[in-house]
C-alpha cells in the first residue's frame, strides 16, 4: 500500500433500497489531514463506520496501514469520534477515559490529565457526563481519541456544538495532530474548517466520491482569469483554441476564462499575436466551498 | 487469549459497579429472602416445631430455595440492562472502535453477569447465615450439623449458581437481538415465568407423549438439576391440580440441557453480534 494508510477498494453499503456509499475507492496518505467532504446524508459517517469495523460493508473491502493488518489490530492504533461522541451518562468525564485507557491496555499515568489540560476540560472532569454541555461532550471524544497515542484518528465534525472559541482551538489542535507521522480524517460539512485545516480532501455527494486530491491542486482546477480586451468576441475566438483553457464565457463586458492563473501571462501573450489587447485583468481563487458547490451540482445535474 | 478477557472483565466491573441498579437489586434480594425468615421465625414463637428449618446449615437450602427466583429475575433484569444500555447510550460503538473483538467483550459481560449473579447468592446465603446465628442465640438451643449437611447447602449454592447461567445467555440473546434493555428483560422474564412455568405444565398436561419433550424444556431441567440427589425430583414433578407432569430429568440430564441451551443461546448471540451494524445513541 505503499504509504498509504487507508485505502479503500468500490467499497458499498446499501440499506435496503438505499445506496449509502456507492463503490468508494478513497486513498488516504500518512502524515497528513485528509478532509471527509460532502453534505449531510452524503455517507460519511457511513464510511468512517465501515473503516472502524463498526458497518459491515455490502460489498468492496478495505486496507488500513498495511495489508494483512487485522480489524482489531488496526483499531487500536486508531482513535476516533463518530458523530456525537457516546459515553456513559453516570460516570465522570475522568471514569470514561479511565475506563477507556483500560479497554485499550494502553496508555501512561498523567496521560489523562495531560490531555484534559490540552483541551480545557480539567475543571469539569471530576463532574458525571450527564451534565456536560455538547461542545464538552465533543472536548472528551477528542481526549478519548487521543488516548494511547494514536496513528490515525478519525474526527467525524468534531467542532460539532462548540462556540466559535472552542471551534478555533480544536481546529487549531487538529492541525497540529497532523503533523509528523500522525494521519486525521476528519468529516465535515462546515467546508471553510476543512480548507483552513487539511491537506487533501475528498468530497462525497450521495455516497459517491465525486473529488480526491490535494486541497491546493482541486482549488486550482477551479482559478480563472476575468479579462476586458479592446475586441472581447475575437479574444473569445483565440482563447477557445488554446488547447489548455477550459472555457470561455462572457458577461457584463469581461471575459471569464477558466485557466490556470499562472499561466495569465501567455493568455495576454496569445491575444496580442492576434492583435486584440488586454486593457484590464484580474485573477478570480474559488474557495473550497465555491469548488464544493460546483462539483456537487454537476454531480446532482448528472444523476437527475 | 484468557488474559485479555479478564482485563476487559475488570473493566466492566469498574464500569458496571458504579451504576445504582446491582446494588438496588442486591437489597430488594436480601430483603425478599430476609422478610419471610423473619416471619417463618415470628410464626415458629407460636409452633415450634417450625424453628429448626430456621437454623443452621438447614436455613440456607432454604433460603437458596426461596432466593433463587429473585436472583434469577434479578440477574434477567440486570444482563439485559447492561447490553441494551450500551446499545441505548451508543456506547457499543465507542468500545468497538478502540479495538475489543465483538466476541470476546460480550463474552467477558457474560462471565461478568455470572460471577454477579453467584455473588448475590452468596451474599443472600451469607445474610441467611447472619440472621440463622441470631435465631440461634435468641432460641437458645444449639443443634448440631453434620459436615454432610454443611456440604449440602454448599452444593445447593453451586448448584444455583450454575442454574442461573442458561437464564443470562437467554436475556443476553434478547438483549442483542432486539437492542433494548426493557425489551429483553420483559421477553426473558415473560419466557421463564409465563412459558415455562405455567404454558409448558399445561401442555405436558394436555398433551399425550410430551413428557419426552418436557425433558428439554430448560425449566424443567433446570429444576431436575436443582432438585435433591436423593429425591430424583419425583415430589417437584407432582402437580397436584390437575395431574402429574411426570419426574423431573435428573441432576447429570439437567446440567447436560442448561449446558446446550448456554451453548447454542451463547453461539447465536455472538453470531447475530457480529453481523450487527453499530450505530450511535437511540437518543431519550
Amino acid at each position: 500500500m505503499n504509504d498509504l494508510v487507508i485505502q479503500t477498494n468500490e467499497l458499498s453499503k446499501r440499506y435496503g433500497r438505499v445506496l449509502a456509499v456507492d463503490r468508494l475507492s478513497l486513498e488516504v496518505p500518512r502524515g497528513c489531514v485528509f478532509g471527509l467532504l460532502g453534505p449531510n446524508g452524503s455517507g460519511k459517517t457511513t464510511a468512517m463506520g465501515m473503516l472502524l469495523g463498526l458497518i459491515r460493508p455490502t460489498s468492496g473491502d478495505y486496507e488500513l496501514f498495511s495489508p494483512g493488518t487485522g480489524q482489531s489490530e488496526a483499531l487500536r492504533r486508531i482513535g476516533a469520534i463518530v458523530e456525537t461522541p457516546s459515553f456513559y451518562p453516570y460516570l465522570s468525564g475522568r471514569s470514561n477515559l479511565e475506563y477507556f485507557q483500560g479497554i485499550l491496555g494502553r496508555g501512561a499515568t498523567g496521560e489523562i490529565d495531560a490531555l484534559l489540560e490540552r483541551v480545557g476540560l480539567a475543571d469539569r472532569a471530576g463532574d458525571r457526563y450527564q451534565t456536560y454541555s455538547l461542545g464538552m461532550k465533543q472536548r472528551l471524544g477528542i481526549v478519548c481519541s487521543l488516548l494511547g497515542g494514536p496513528e490515525l484518528l478519525f474526527l467525524d465534525e468534531p467542532t460539532n456544538g462548540m462556540d466559535p472559541a472552542g471551534m478555533a482551538e480544536v481546529r487549531e489542535l487538529i492541525r497540529s495532530l497532523g503533523d509528523g507521522h500522525r494521519t486525521v480524517l476528519l468529516s465535515s460539512h462546515l467546508l471553510h474548517e476543512v480548507e483552513q485545516v487539511c491537506d487533501s480532501v475528498a468530497i462525497l455527494s450521495r455516497g459517491k466520491l465525486i473529488a480526491q486530491g490535494a486541497v491546493a491542486d482541486l482549488l486550482r482546477a477551479g482559478e480563472q482569469v476575468q479579462l476586458r480586451t479592446t475586441a472581447n468576441p475575437e479574444a473569445q475566438q483565440v482563447l477557445s483554441g488554446l488547447d489548455w483553457v477550459h472555457g470561455v464565457t462572457t458577461g457584463g463586458g469581461s471575459l471569464v476564462v477558466s485557466a490556470p492563473i499562472e499561466r495569465s501571462w501567455e493568455l495576454t501573450a496569445a491575444l496580442s499575436r492576434s492583435e486584440v489587447y488586454v486593457t484590464e485583468m484580474w485573477p478570480l481563487r474559488v474557495s473550497l466551498e465555491e469548488y464544493f458547490l460546483e462539483v456537487t451540482s454537476e454531480d446532482e445535474g448528472t444523476t437527475r | 487469549m484468557i488474559a485479555p478477557s479478564l482485563s476487559l472483565m475488570r473493566w466492566e466491573w469498574f464500569k458496571l459497579r458504579r451504576r445504582w441498579m446491582p446494588w438496588v437489586l442486591l437489597a430488594v434480594i436480601i430483603a425478599f429472602t430476609q422478610v419471610p425468615y423473619w416471619s417463618m421465625f415470628a410464626i415458629s414463637r407460636i409452633a415450634d416445631d417450625l424453628v429448626e428449618p430456621l437454623l443452621l446449615p438447614v436455613s440456607i437450602e432454604l433460603g437458596l430455595k426461596v432466593g433463587y427466583t429473585i436472583v434469577l429475575a434479578s440477574v434477567v433484569i440486570w444482563t439485559a440492562s447492561a447490553v441494551g444500555s450500551e446499545f441505548g447510550w451508543g456506547t457499543f460503538r465507542s468500545v468497538l472502535a478502540r479495538g475489543p473483538e465483538r466476541w470476546r467483550f460480550l463474552t467477558s459481560l457474560f462471565l461478568l453477569m455470572v460471577a454477579m449473579g453467584a455473588a448475590w447468592l452468596l451474599a443472600l446465603t451469607v445474610a441467611i447465615g447472619i440472621s440463622s446465628l441470631i435465631v440461634g442465640l435468641i432460641e437458645g438451643g444449639s443443634r448440631v450439623a453434620t459436615h454432610g449437611e454443611w456440604a449440602g447447602s454448599l452444593v445447593q449454592l453451586g448448584k444455583s449458581a450454575a442454574a442461573l447461567v442458561p437464564y443470562i445467555a437467554v436475556a443476553m440473546f434478547f438483549a442483542v437481538l432486539t437492542t433494548s434493555a426493557g425489551t429483553a428483560s420483559a421477553i426473558t422474564l415473560v419466557y421463564k415465568f409465563l412459558v415455562e412455568d405455567v404454558l409448558v405444565p399445561i401442555v405436558i398436561l394436555t398433551t399425550d407423549r410430551s413428557d419426552a419433550v418436557s425433558e428439554y424444556v430448560l425449566g424443567r431441567a433446570v429444576k431436575g438439576w436443582l432438585a435433591h440427589a436423593g429425591d430424583d425430583g419425583g415430589l417437584e414433578g407432582v402437580l397436584t391440580i390437575g395431574g402429574s407432569l411426570g419426574p423431573l430429568p435428573g441432576n447429570i440430564h439437567g446440567l447436560l440441557v442448561m449446558l446446550a441451551y448456554t451453548a447454542v443461546l451463547g453461539a447465536a448471540t455472538i453470531w447475530v453480534f457480529q453481523r450487527r451494524d453499530i450505530g450511535g445513541a437511540k437518543g431519550p
